[in-house]
This record gives C-alpha cells, structure tokens and sequence, in this order.
C-alpha cells in the first residue's frame, strides 16, 4: 500500500475515534438544550470531572482486576457527572431561569459555572504536587486488529462508537416514544401549559440535567480511557462538542454523523494538508472551525436535522 | 339546574396579578351542560377571572366552588386531574410536538390507554381537520388549527367543564366564526360545559344558553344571549367590536 493512502486510512481510524467521541460528548449537551433552551457551556467541565471521577475509581479497585476497574470507571463517573450537572442546575440555572433569565444571560451563567468547575480541579490537582494535573485511565486499551502496524482500531475506538450510537438510539427512542421524552420536549416546548396539562416539570427538569451530567461524564471516562486528560481537557474540547451540535441542528443523530464528520474530517484532511503542503497537524482545528462556519453560512439550521426522518417538520 | 349543584360557581371572586386588582367581587356559574359566555370591552379582565378561576392569576378574596366542592386553592394541574381544564388565549399548543403527541400531553394524567385512544376519537370527530396532520408539527399548522388543536388538547382529560379563554383571538373573521360554530359540537361530542371568553361577542352571545357581561371588572349584565343581545344599552359596550 502507498504511503499516502496508508497514512489516510490511520488518518481516518483516529478520525472515527476522535469524531465519536466529538458525538458522544455532544449528545448530553443537545440533551440539556432541547429541554432547557441553555447552551450550556460547563458542560465542558462534567467531561472533565467524568475522567478524574473514573480514574479515582482506581483508589478503590485494583488495576489488575480490569474488568472491574472499567464498571467502577463507569459508574464512578456517571455519578459524578450526575451530580455534578444536576447541582449546577439547582443552584445557578434553574434560579435564573425562574426569574426570567434569557438564554444570553443563561449562556454567561454557564460560563460562570464552568470556570469555577474548571479551577476548582485545577487547584485541588496542584495541591496535590501535581501528581493529578495530568490523569489517565489505569486499563488501557487494546489493538483489535492493525493494517499494517500503525493503522489500527482499538477497544477505544469500540467503546466510543458503541456507546455513541446506543446512546443515540436510546435517546431518541425515549423522545419519540416514552412518555418521560415527550414530556421532556412538551417541557422545552411550553412550560407553562407542560405544567397546566400535569407534568411535574421540576421532576422532568432534574432527569435531564441527570441524564445528560451522566452522559457527559461517560464521554469524560471514555476519553481518559484512551488518552490523558488534565482539569482543562474538557474546556479544550468544548468548541468541537458545540460544532458537532450545532452541525447537527441539536438532533440525535445529526450529531452523531455531525461529530463523526469533524472528526474524520479534521484528521484526513489535516493528514493530507501535511502531506502535500507541509501543514502542521497544529492546524488541524482550523479544518473543524472551517468546516463549521462553512456550515452556519450554507445552513444556519444544521447541515444534518435527522428529526425530518421521523416527524415532517412542515405541511 | 334542579339540585345538583352548577358545574362552576364562583362566589365574590377578586382577582389579580400579584396585589393587583383586577376583577372584584364577581358572582357567576356554569350548569350542567351549559354553555356560557363572558363578553364585554377590551381590558375588562375577561381573561383574569377565566385565569383566576382556574388559578393561574391570583386569587385575592372569594371563592371557586366546582361541582359543588371548594377548589379555589387548588393549583391549575390539580383542577386539571379532578375534571377542569383550560386553553390559554396564547403558547396553547406545544410546537415543537406533533398534533398527535400534543394530544397523547393533554391526557399526561391518564393512564389508561384506552381512554386515550377513544378521547382522541372523540377530537378528530369533533376537528376532521386535525386527523390528517396527526405526524405533524403542531407549530406548523394553520393559525385556526392551531386553535382546533389547543382545544382538542384541553378535551383529552374528558373535562366536565372547559374554560376557553378567546379561542378565535387573532384568526381571520371567516375562520374565528367557523371555529365557534365547531365548539357547539364540542359540547354534544364531549358532554362538556363551557365558559368561553370571546371577543366575536354576538356571535358567542348567539350561541351560548347565557351570558354575562363583565364591565371594568365587574359583571354588568347577564341573562340568556338573545336578552342580552336586545338590550340597547349594551350594544355600544360589546356589539362595538367585531360581530
């Protein structure tokens, strides 16, 4: 095989790996603003908080015993994130919100959140000696199979693509089908007359911000499964994670193809850039935001809107 | 109404929003069955006392007796469960939701399945329109569906009493009046009683078994629609707006 389509093809596996988990990441933050109407941008930090959560698993489990580390890295994260996510809306978002805060101010607020998430673990990482400014998931991951050596797919990349695609799935179904989604959305799309109709929308409030904290911080263990993550991995991501959304006109499954396509796309294209014009890979988030832009200008609505499928949006 | 107490009666019913005053000491009811209209000029507080009955505005003194049982303090989802229920003048309808699904959202608080299923019969019979748009987005239909639907919403509790607050505001004339002339059915259909608040007053007053007048927050007339209709010195006072 040739050079070049050699190192496209290794371009393109870490493209799938990066691009789910772009995917995973963007599916609890689509979540949150489908039902709250808050682009939340301290979501970045319950990925954060998922990854150290997982890899404190490790105190308590044994690496050796693998299998259990990764159920307690899971469950150790979901957690965090959980509450974490939760207790930001109970005691910043949803005060605002019940005095009429627009989502510009929503959107600082957030901001807010996440710098005071962010440097609170940076700060407790420093006290440590800095032992904790840089952590990775004790179990690391195995080769599943290799072109030739450097083109491979791994446990990460099934992890990541897995979970991204089941918790699309899921989340969609719970929309479109159950009552708790249609409900949620009722809650997003009327609150008041949610209310009048008889759905507690406290309760539907507290479930999503639930959901997408354990979402989050499961996309935070996956991340640290693979690769190192410090207090201010998640906030480095953030851009990304809002592409993916926003590509995919905060639907499902738009931003799981959406994520995926920013992944792919940053990581061939910067390949073939690098090859061919000598473009440094630190060029490579140019390719995402270009992309994104590109986006917002041809369609301000996202490029991908998977709900059309399902729903017709118009007569 | 004979001995069973009126579907809907308030006593002295004041209010508001907040500390203020809006409508004040007003003495109404709906019977069994019974249709009945709230007329009277913009700014009357027609829409306060609907949202005060159902307790989405503040009470500030009186009482509201349905059935014949106190639910004055009541929160609006509650008087929904026990056989109450309400179309806002606007935001009636969730959106972003399909016709179908707004529908499965109104009967949120009943389980059973069935139920539902004949309640949604019971709407597209009353409103054929909305059948053919069960899959679509409730925001994208017309304005006069829009409406349809809010009201199906409302119905799918299988409510003894309705109360619709201006379900034909902002729709073309044509439209408002075929809209009123629909709700008739929904008093045979879903043996429901209804106060509705309209601002097409001759035409409600025409419809209706009968009416009152509300005039700066307090009720000026009532009686059947055709009386109040006759009577010349309100003419100027509701019949000034559109017919």
């Amino acid at each position: 095989m040739s050079a070049v389509l050699y190192g496209v093809l290794a371009a393109f596996f870490n493209g799938l790996l990066v691009g789910s988990l772009y995917g995973l990441m963007a599916l609890g933050l689509t979540l949150i603003y489908r039902v709250t109407k808050i682009p939340n941008f301290a979501f970045a930090e319950y990925i954060t908080y998922g990854a150290y959560a997982a890899v404190a698993a490790s105190f308590v489990i044994d690496p050796v015993n693998s299998a259990a580390l990764l159920v307690a890295g899971i469950l150790f994260a979901t957690s965090a994130g959980a509450v974490i996510a939760l207790a930001s809306d109970e005691l910043v978002f949803k005060p605002l919100w019940r005095r009429g805060s627009e989502v510009l101010q929503l959107l600082v607020a957030s901001i807010g959140v996440g710098l005071v998430l962010r440097y609170s673990l940076l700060g407790a990482a420093a006290l440590t000696g800095g032992k904790y400014l840089e952590v990775r998931f004790p179990v690391t991951y195995q080769t599943v199979f290799s072109v030739g050596g450097l083109a491979s797919i791994t446990t990460a990349h099934l992890l990541a693509i897995t979970s991204m695609v089941l918790f699309a799935i899921v989340l969609h179904l719970l929309f479109t089908r159950t009552r708790l989604g249609k409900a949620m959305r009722a809650t997003a799309s009327n609150p008041t007359l949610a209310q009048i109709t008889g759905i507690n929308v406290i309760l539907v409030r507290r479930i999503t911000w639930l959901m997408a904290g354990a979402l989050a911080s499961f996309a935070g263990f996956t991340y640290s499964y693979y690769n190192p993550v410090n207090p201010e991995s998640g906030w480095i991501t953030l851009l990304w994670i809002f592409s993916a959304a926003i590509m995919g006109g905060f639907t499902f499954y738009g931003v799981l193809l959406s994520g995926l396509l920013l992944g792919i796309a940053e990581n061939v294209v910067g390949f073939l850039a690098n090859y061919y014009l000598g473009i440094g890979s630190e060029y490579n988030p140019v390719i995402a935001l270009v992309t994104l832009v590109t986006v917002l200008m041809v369609r301000p609505e996202g490029l991908i809107r998977m709900e059309s499928l399902v729903v017709a949006r118009r007569v | 109404m004979g001995s069973a107490p009126p579907v809907l009666e308030t006593l002295g019913l004041t209010g508001g929003y907040g500390k203020n005053v809006i409508v004040e000491g007003v003495n109404i009811s709906v019977g069994e069955g019974e249709v009945v209209a709230l007329v009277g000029p913009n700014g009357s507080g027609k829409s306060t006392l609907l949202k005060s009955i159902y307790g989405v505005a503040t009470v500030l003194g009186g009482r509201v007796l349905f059935r014949g049982s106190d639910v004055t303090k009541l929160p609006p989802e509650r008087k929904t469960a026990i056989g109450m229920n309400y179309v806002p003048q606007t935001e009636n309808i969730f959106p972003d939701l399909t016709v179908r699904e707004n529908l499965e959202m109104g009967a949120y608080l009943v389980r059973d399945e069935s139920l539902v299923r004949d309640s949604m019969e019971t709407v597209f019979s009353i409103f054929p329109q909305l059948r053919g748009f069960q899959n679509v987005l409730a925001g994208s239909l017309s304005g006069g569906q829009q409406r349809m639907l809010a009201v199906g919403r409302a119905l799918m509790t299988r409510p003894k009493l309705l109360l619709l607050d201006e379900p034909t505001a902002g729709l073309a004339p044509k439209i408002a009046l075929e809209l009123l002339d629909l709700l008739v059915n929904v008093r045979e259909e879903a043996g429901v009683s209804i106060l509705i608040v309209e601002q097409h007053a001759r035409r409600a007053l025409e419809l209706a078994d009968r009416g009152y007048v509300l005039v700066s927050g307090r009720i000026a007339a009532e009686g059947d629609g055709k009386s109040l209709l006759a009577r010349e010195d309100l003419q100027k006072l509701f019949l000034g707006i559109t017919g």
